[in-house]
């Protein structure tokens, strides 16, 4: 029997969320959450194997929740279940450790096989946002092999360069010396093999050490 | 009953496209072996809305026909004479060329998966799959979906998980 509860700040919702589990008679439904803190208590209660975890609630929001509750109990499955996310929302909630991020306009069928799928360990993304879940996995794949033989303060000045900042700004974010910052880009075309500060930004955002800002 | 079996596809099977030559999904097959780029040919012209408008026998030529031909997907062998396909996939998105990858491959191994995924591909298929799906597959990438089945989506997650917590300097900027 796989255990779940349900977390969510719409009553309505749950309610159809529980009949849909009643359905299954391999999935027990333990009990049911308003926010973030009720869930923590009651994955404390219940040790659920499977979390249906809404994003936005009062109080605390389900990534926050996700948090403590795989602190609590590491091999619980949590998939979240929501309407708005951003990329912040579905990198963040992946970064927590989270095991699914569903929409809540999916399919009833495949919620109840996503349910099964996460009990045995594995873990989904709806199609619409793994895209982008693929892009930012792999930038950060090439982040990591990028300049390999930069030291970390070089790496974080060329990140800066690469968001357009000036050096007294790069310096004082770093709490070095201007001198030092001018110094390091030196070091740093060499390593690159770049001669202008517009190379090295460029090598920057192409390889996704930086990234141009988000629109305000 | 068993509803879960590993592997299997979580998400049903959309809606057909309409067809129409402005709608159609411009298609490049690159694979070494002509009689499985003649059968995939096969296999996506007798879909409305999608046209093959290539084929490549190895990874330099699917660069060069993706440079002129501009084919929205690019289902790729990974095994190709020269450049492979997991090279070939990752020059196409260093080159910023607007189509996506689908890998299509005899290898099962998660290894090769993630090879793939990490170059930027946006699904990997083996070429045992059945043709629905890889049709389906086709339309969810053009879509702008990707496509993972479980095993590797947990994969992903925990190997994207890793390398978010490494101390990158990524992670110094948001502080």
């Amino acid at each position: 029997m796989i255990k779940v509860l349900i977390v969510d700040d719409h009553p309505v919702f749950r309610h159809g969320l529980r009949m849909l589990l009643e359905a299954d008679p391999s999935l027990t439904f333990v009990g049911e959450a308003e926010d973030g803190l009720q869930a923590i208590e009651m994955a404390r209660e219940q040790h659920p194997d499977v979390i249906l975890m809404d994003l936005h609630m009062a109080r605390l929001d389900g990534i926050q929740a996700a948090r403590q509750i795989l602190i609590d109990q590491p091999g619980t499955g949590i998939i979240m279940l929501t309407v708005a996310h951003s990329d912040e929302h579905v990198f963040a909630a992946i970064q927590v450790g989270i095991r699914g991020f569903l929409l809540k306009d999916t399919d009833e069928d495949a919620l109840i096989r996503s349910i099964h799928a996460v009990s045995h360990g594995e873990a989904l993304i709806d199609p619409t946002i793994a895209a982008r879940v693929l892009k930012e996995f792999r930038r950060l794949n090439q982040a990591q092999n990028v300049g390999q033989d930069l030291t970390p303060l070089e790496l974080d000045i060329l990140k800066l360069v690469g968001e357009g900042l000036e050096n007294p700004q790069i310096a004082k974010i770093l709490n070095v010396s201007e001198k030092t910052v001018v110094n390091r880009l030196t070091v740093i075309y060499q390593k690159i093999g770049v001669t202008s500060r517009t190379q090295a930004a460029l090598y920057a955002l192409r390889k996704g050490l930086s990234s141009l800002q988000p629109e305000a | 009953m068993e509803i879960y079996e590993p592997g299997a596809p979580i998400y049903p099977a959309g809606p057909p496209l309409p067809a129409g030559s402005a709608n159609s999904i411009h298609i490049l097959i690159a694979d070494d072996h002509r009689p499985f780029r003649s059968e995939l040919r096969q296999v996506c012209e007798n879909q409305p809305d999608i046209m093959v408008v290539g084929e490549a026998e190895n990874g330099q030529q699917a660069v060069d026909i993706a440079i002129h031909l501009h084919p929205d997907i690019i289902l790729m062998d990974i095994n190709m004479p020269g450049m492979d396909g997991i090279e070939t996939t990752r020059t196409i998105r260093e080159m910023e060329l607007p189509c996506q990858v689908i890998v299509l491959t005899v290898y099962r191994d998660a290894e090769h998966t993630m090879d793939a995924l990490q170059a930027g591909a946006m699904a990997h298929l083996t070429k045992d799959t059945d043709e629905a799906q890889l049709i389906q597959t086709i339309r969810a990438i053009h879509h702008g979906e990707a496509l993972m089945d479980s095993q590797v989506t947990s994969l992903v997650l925990k190997a994207f998980r890793r390398l978010s917590q490494d101390k990158s300097p990524a992670d110094l900027a948001e502080l």
